[in-house]
């Protein structure tokens, strides 16, 4: 653990940081209140603190007080480090925000001990931290490819879309539909169905820029959001993306499998539209097209009175 | 200096105690000089956290006297009385003095 150790007196300063680097810890020192605070600020803030209450500049207590008032962070465990032992000193540093109390002169084994009950606490908060990041990647995954599942994509896209028009910049969306995948399923069973858009949803991550967002709408059909744009670039990327994917057959099950994919595909500047179910709406029309005249191809939607539109 | 007493808060471990002795035998005369200059600037807030940061300094070697009379000068300073402040900062500096006779003694000995 990182922890952070604030005292002016360079004698307990030492004993503390020696026992602590004894035991596997990284020490950062800090000589004054303000030194600490700094360092605590920091967004590499070690996860541990031990203050002095009395430093010159700025107390222990001002220093926890005011790591406690930042937002958003990981939370730092306060150990205040004093010879004021009073009931109301006790108080006082609870109520400042301290986790917990260290008496002077330090004793090496109630350090060893104050610091146990701290990484409990501390290994907790990761704990727990690390569970809602996997809730939050859960909610907003597919499960089968990791990409983007239906409700997160459509929240990037409402993001994305804001941001474009905010910037005055082209967005483009991408409709991608597997052709023919029903019969991959009746041929080959659903698992190699599954292996199938697992492979496509990984060569279409290797296939966009490292800042477009691939998301699975559903079925066998994708959605690539491609901010910062020009409709001839998207146009080149879609076509990238489909070669790339019936240049060779899919492995899957031992099975050498071909599979093509149809692509509707607009733009914001093309469109005009800045409403995502619209702009979701001129994709699906543009892919209908694609689909229509043969397969294995890229359509481009005109938008309002757009040639999709006049084929339906 | 109670030696016992030091070691304990260390769990026996003399090199610990030999290094905190080190430290104190070069800094200490650093934290005497600020209690001296706190005295002679007439700053008892100064000379308050002066005193409080050698009194933390002799706690970590147990050493009593040093500890009691820094503890009577954070006292004296909180309460601005400058004049007794300055006396006892006197006997503070003849503890130290004895202190690092006693730490030399020890650490010579081990």
């Amino acid at each position: 653990v990182k922890i952070l150790v604030a005292d002016d007196d360079p004698i307990s300063r030492h004993a503390i940081s020696g026992f602590l680097r004894k035991w596997g810890h990284a020490v950062v020192p800090a000589v004054d209140g303000s030194e600490a605070l700094t360092i605590l600020q920091a967004d590499d803030a070690p996860s541990m603190a031990i203050l002095d209450w009395v430093m010159p500049g700025m107390d222990g207590i001002e220093v926890c007080k005011r790591v406690r008032a930042i937002p958003d962070r990981h939370y730092i465990y306060l150990i205040s480090f004093t010879s004021r032992n009073e009931k109301q000193d006790l108080l006082e540093a609870l109520e400042a925000g301290f986790d917990d109390f260290l008496a002077k002169p330090v004793d090496v084994r109630e350090l060893n001990a104050r610091l146990m009950v701290g990484r409990r606490i501390i290994e907790l908060q990761e704990k727990l931290l690390l569970a809602c990041q996997m809730m939050e990647f859960k909610a907003s995954h597919d499960p089968l490819t990791a990409v983007w599942n239906r409700a997160g994509i459509m929240e990037l896209l409402r993001a994305q879309l804001a941001k474009a028009e905010r910037n005055n910049t082209n967005l483009a969306l991408l409709m991608v539909d597997v052709d023919h995948f029903k019969a991959v399923n009746d041929t080959y069973g659903h698992p190699v169905g599954d292996q199938v858009l697992k492979y496509l949803a990984e060569a279409m991550t290797s296939s966009i820029r490292a800042y477009d967002w691939l998301g699975r709408h559903g079925g066998e059909e994708f959605l690539i959001i491609a901010p910062d744009c020009s409709p001839e670039g998207a146009l080149a990327l879609a076509e990238r993306l489909r070669a790339h994917i019936a240049a060779k057959p899919v492995i899957a099950d031992g099975h050498a499998i071909t599979v093509t994919v149809s692509i509707g595909l607009v733009t914001t500047e093309q469109t005009h539209l800045t409403n995502p179910e619209a702009l979701l709406g001129a994709a699906d029309v543009a892919l209908y097209l694609a689909k229509r005249n043969g397969r294995n191809r890229v359509e481009t939607g005109q938008g309002n009175g757009a040639a999709g539109q006049v084929a339906l | 200096m109670d030696v016992a007493g030091a070691m304990s808060l260390v769990a026996g471990d003399d090199q610990m105690l030999k290094e905190l002795c080190g430290l104190f035998l070069e800094q200490s005369p650093v934290m005497y000089a600020n209690i001296d200059q706190a005295i002679t600037a007439k700053d008892s807030q100064a000379l308050q956290r002066a005193a409080h940061t050698l009194k933390g300094a002799a706690g970590a070697l147990c050493a009593v006297r040093t500890i009691q009379v820094a503890q009577q000068l954070e006292l004296l300073a909180r309460d601005h009385d400058l004049e007794r402040a300055a006396a006892t900062s006197q006997v503070l500096h003849h503890e130290i003095m004895a202190l690092h006779a006693a730490i030399e003694n020890f650490v010579g000995v081990q």
